[in-house]
């Protein structure tokens, strides 16, 4: 499971993923948490990083959970934090259970079900909780771009092959035609949305009555190589014949077959009014 | 119960466990061929007559018994030999037939998901059979043929049959028990369905109807049989009502 923190900004995202259960999980939760940050509320960029050692990640950038300037909405980020890690551990240690669990007995062989549905149920009770207690402590944040900032842990490996440099990659500052045409759109008035959409249909409509849709069944390859008629699957005389021919029902043969009685003659069956009576309707 | 020392006919009384299935016309020999590959072997197609009795006197009304319809069914022999013994004769003898007497039972109300059925039946040795039913106080009431082809699979008896008509008989010559109607020349038999459509039975075979494990094992291998062909054609349990054999 993971969040991801507005399609706005690709590069600051949290990330959390459960390591495989055949690795020994290890999971180290850095806590950098600003000594003074409860008794200094203006300070806007302190956010804790959240790294998991993954068990061979190609590139590593540390992941930062920023929430936003303004205070109110996090209460209390060690609080929060304390929490969140405590049910991080209980999930790695039902993990490793659930893995010693699946190490024993026969090496092929799952061990039985009623052995393994506990484990199941504990760590899908640990996950509810742990996504329940992300998504209240870690409020997904407004998209404000500005306040999303991007630290590299120090094994980035800025200087490999890949051509981007990292200032390239955390960079938030928009191309400038871009950033122009950004702050005009913010800055315009605000769009009557009817008009625009009725405006938007009235193109449309237009475009369509230009363009013959029903005349040309072949298309311009097709008319131009002069093919006369394209063989499908369908076909308007199979389906005539077999409107045509009305035949008995399953019912009626079996009455005939038991009976004697033309379908003709046959009264009408009761229906069956007591269940188990009647066959098995799908 | 042991059998009788030398009987003189065939009893063949069993419960039937069954699934039926409605083929169209058009998938009637692809139907065939998939089954014969399931069972590996070349199905076995007979033409049956089969003569429909009902009971002379209608049901005294505050009388609890039920009657029910009577079946006489016989294999036609095959149109070849007819025209070896054609010597001025009509060719088909309906009292030469060897005939057996069958007397199907309603399906019992039952959750199991099949068709469950007495069926009582008696082959006739030597003899005549109809004269012997006329005395039983039947009458006959329709005569029909069928052509059945037979698959066995595993306890399963894989029936898929089409019921056809005799032609109206002709005004002249009237000729002796034509009311029994010819099956010759099997190209003058109608199909009964004017979509020619087929039925596929699935009929597992139980000596009594107490033997519960019996019925059971039956209807697994039922139901074994239906998630076979799933796909290909639904085997569903029948109306019960439609199978009630009971005079109105």
């Amino acid at each position: 499971m993971f969040r991801d923190l507005g399609e706005a900004s690709k590069r600051a995202y949290l990330h959390i993923i459960i390591p495989e259960v055949a690795h020994s999980s290890s999971i180290q939760f850095h806590h950098c948490l600003h000594p003074h940050l409860r008794s200094h509320h203006h300070h806007h960029h302190f956010p804790p990083t959240l790294a998991l050692a993954l068990p061979t990640p190609p590139l590593r950038i540390g992941k930062i959970y920023s929430f936003p300037a303004h205070y109110g909405v996090m209460e209390n980020p060690q609080r929060s934090l304390e929490s969140t890690r405590a049910r991080f551990n209980r999930l790695v240690s039902a993990l490793t259970a659930f893995d010693s669990a699946l190490r024993t007995g026969t090496p092929e062989q799952l061990p039985p079900w009623q052995t393994l549905q506990p484990h199941f149920n504990v760590l899908f009770s640990i996950l509810d909780s742990l996504s329940h207690t992300l998504n209240q402590q870690f409020p997904p944040p407004q998209i404000n771009t500005s306040a999303l900032v991007s630290y590299p842990l120090p094994s980035f490996p800025a200087n490999s092959q890949i051509q981007l440099s990292i200032s390239t990659l955390l960079n938030k500052k928009l191309n400038p035609i871009v950033q122009d045409w950004a702050l005009r759109a913010l800055n315009a008035p605000t769009v009557n949305n009817d008009d625009l959409w009725d405006r938007a249909r009235e193109i449309v409509q237009e475009q369509q009555e230009e363009r013959n849709w029903y005349d040309d069944i072949y298309s311009l390859e097709e008319q131009e190589a002069g093919t006369e008629g394209i063989e499908t699957g369908v076909s308007e005389e199979k389906q005539e014949k077999e409107e045509a021919i009305p035949g008995l029902k399953l019912e009626a043969i079996l009455r005939f077959m038991e009976t004697g009685v033309v379908p003709a003659d046959q009264p009408a069956l009761p229906m069956a009014a007591m269940p188990g009576t009647g066959p098995m309707k799908r | 119960m042991p059998p009788p020392s030398h009987p003189p006919y065939a009893q063949s009384t069993y419960h039937e466990l069954s699934l039926y299935s409605h083929i169209p016309a058009a998938r009637q020999p692809q139907i065939l061929r998939v089954i014969s590959g399931i069972t590996g072997m070349l199905p076995e197609t007979t033409l049956e007559h089969h003569l429909v009795y009902k009971p002379k006197r209608p049901r005294q009304p505050g009388q609890n018994a039920e009657l029910y319809y009577l079946q006489l069914i016989s294999i036609v022999p095959g149109e070849q030999k007819q025209e070896e013994e054609e010597e001025g004769k009509n060719g088909y003898d309906v009292k030469s037939q060897k005939w057996r007497m069958r007397l199907e039972d309603i399906p019992e109300v039952t959750r199991r998901p099949v068709t469950s059925r007495n069926v009582l039946g008696a082959g006739f040795g030597e003899g005549d059979a109809l004269g012997l039913v006329d005395s039983l106080g039947f009458m006959l009431q329709t005569t029909y043929f069928m052509t059945v082809s037979t698959l066995i699979h595993n306890n399963i008896i894989i029936t898929l049959s089409q019921v056809l008509l005799p032609p109206p008989p002709p005004p002249l010559p009237a000729a002796p028990n034509v009311q029994y109607g010819n099956p010759y020349p099997t190209s003058g038999l109608q199909p009964l369905d004017p979509a020619g459509s087929w039925v596929l039975k699935a009929a597992v075979r139980v000596q009594s109807h107490q033997d519960v494990e019996s019925i059971n094992t039956g209807t697994g291998e039922l139901k074994v049989f239906k998630e076979l062909m799933r796909g290909m054609c639904d085997l569903e349990v029948a109306e019960r009502l439609a199978l009630d054999t009971r005079i109105r």
